[in-house]
């Protein structure tokens, strides 16, 4: 039953960095479409909404993201919902990304200075055209940094999803291990894994502030 | 105004999630024996991270003598099987959520885990134990010194440790695995575990014997189950029983353990 690590656990190992990516996926473009929402309502909603968000980020930023995935494993089956990992985990990232992501955005979209929106207006745009041509696209410029530096984080972040049986690549490094008992091989694969995702990541960050030239704009 | 429908949502939400609750309670209320044989299959939260109780194999699917149990389980039971691959820590509430029906997971009986689940008579017989490399000077958990022991999160091995040596000895991983990489890349002097674990690492690291520094103490596994279901329990005790008796167990010992069925093992 022990064996010699080999090929056939480097694809295994590669079958949980396929569920890390498909997670840090779903994290970002489920966290981004909330987060964008989240941000515009910081920003603009009605003060009860403002209010609303603020608690939503709050807690979501106040509480441990490994506490965040128990709960919706665990808790939603106390109230009768049998959610599977995939599900739980899913909702979770989400709603964690889009806490940190629309808490992050909401600042990008109030550093446009208020010129901005003055000489928008002095065109007669609508509030719609206002956000859509002039705000957003200059808050995305600021924005670009933290934002890929946050999906970094996301996909480094995939690894708690473990602690609900969900096998992704960190996990599988755990169980290939545990039968092959060779420690530093597999975590050395597997760090070579996470790096081989992370470090493009951060690349394409310096290519898009260069391209964009976010600290020099406005 | 939007904000207070939205309230509304929300407080409606809530009534309905409590509905739900309610009429989980109710369908608690069948046996778990009933309700898996009327859906068919059975959900077993098996260990896939302790050798060779449980492991997964070349192509990811798990291995084991506590999977063997597992299938063996489902087929006397006449149901379908889906085994449930969980770690040591999330084992109690995966049951108590009612994730899995049953856990075959190396369960070890103690009266701190028995007040939120129950356990079945045991099917097999370990003895834990502190383990090292030659060099560690230890005889007893009174003269372990400055060394670091480590053991699993939440494991039996973790919560008979934590009576015998002192808090600041003890380096908790979060599961087998991980306390395992720890011991054979040398982050830890010592390793608080299993016999059967040893002996399959002692085969595979013939360089790098670990030894016995001390008995811990006799750990039976126990096949663990939600409290309160009468019938549910009688079913397992009696799997049990009849495999003891029919040579089965004994058979799974010699497969994956390379050693006898203990004959004095307790009958609860």
């Amino acid at each position: 039953m022990l064996r010699e690590f080999g090929i056939d656990d480097i694809l295994l190992l590669l079958t949980g960095a396929k569920w890390t990516v498909l997670l840090s996926l779903i994290a970002f473009t489920g966290g981004g479409l909330l987060g964008l929402m989240v941000a515009i309502g910081r920003v603009f909603g009605p003060g009860p909404l403002k209010f609303l968000i603020e608690c939503y980020i709050r807690a979501i930023q106040g509480t441990p993201l490994l506490g965040q995935l128990f709960l919706f494993y665990f808790g939603f089956s106390i109230f009768g919902f049998d959610v599977s990992a995939w599900v739980a985990i899913s909702v979770a990232m989400v709603f964690f990304s889009s806490a940190f992501l629309g808490d992050s955005w909401r600042g990008c979209i109030e550093a446009i200075p208020k010129t901005q929106w003055e000489a928008a207006d002095a065109l007669g745009m609508s509030f719609v055209q206002k956000l859509c041509y002039v705000v957003l696209p200059q808050a995305a410029r600021i924005a670009i940094p933290s934002t890929v530096g946050f999906m970094a984080q996301i996909v480094k972040n995939t690894s708690l999803a473990a602690v609900v049986g969900f096998v992704d690549l960190l996990r599988m490094g755990q169980l290939v291990t545990a039968a092959t008992f060779q420690p530093l091989t597999v975590y050395l694969v597997v760090a070579f894994m996470y790096f081989a995702m992370c470090y493009p990541l951060s690349q394409w960050s310096r290519i898009l502030e260069r391209r964009y030239n976010a600290t020099h704009q406005h | 105004m939007n904000w207070t429908r939205k309230l509304l949502a929300g407080v409606l939400a809530s009534v309905f999630a409590l509905a739900a609750t309610a009429g989980k309670i109710d369908a608690q209320e069948k046996s778990t024996l009933k309700k898996v044989i009327d859906r068919g299959t059975i959900i077993i939260g098996v260990p896939v991270d302790s050798p060779p109780f449980g492991s997964i194999d070349a192509e990811g699917n798990p291995v084991g003598f506590d999977i063997d149990l597992a299938r063996l389980l489902a087929e006397q039971l006449e149901v379908e099987v889906e085994l449930k691959p969980m770690t040591s820590v999330n084992r109690i509430p995966n049951l108590l959520t009612g994730k899995v029906d049953v856990q075959v997971n190396l369960f070890g009986a103690t009266p701190q885990r028995a007040r939120q689940i129950a356990f079945t008579s045991p099917y097999t017989g370990l003895i834990i134990g502190a383990y090292g490399p030659p060099g560690v000077d230890v005889m007893s958990p009174e003269s372990i010194a400055d060394y670091k022991i480590a053991v699993g999160r939440g494991t039996t091995m973790d919560t008979t440790l934590s009576q015998m040596v002192p808090d600041e000895n003890i380096v908790r991983f979060e599961d087998e695995a991980t306390a395992q990489a720890a011991v054979l890349s040398g982050q830890a002097d010592m390793w608080a575990a299993v016999n059967m674990h040893i002996v399959e690492s002692n085969k595979l690291n013939p360089d790098n014997p670990l030894e016995l520094k001390f008995v811990m103490r006799r750990a039976p596994a126990s096949i663990g189950l939600r409290q309160g279901d009468p019938d549910w329990l009688r079913w397992l005790e009696t799997f049990v029983y009849f495999n003891k008796i029919n040579g089965n167990l004994q058979m799974l010992h010699e497969k994956w353990l390379d050693e006898d069925l203990q004959s004095d093992l307790p009958t609860f």
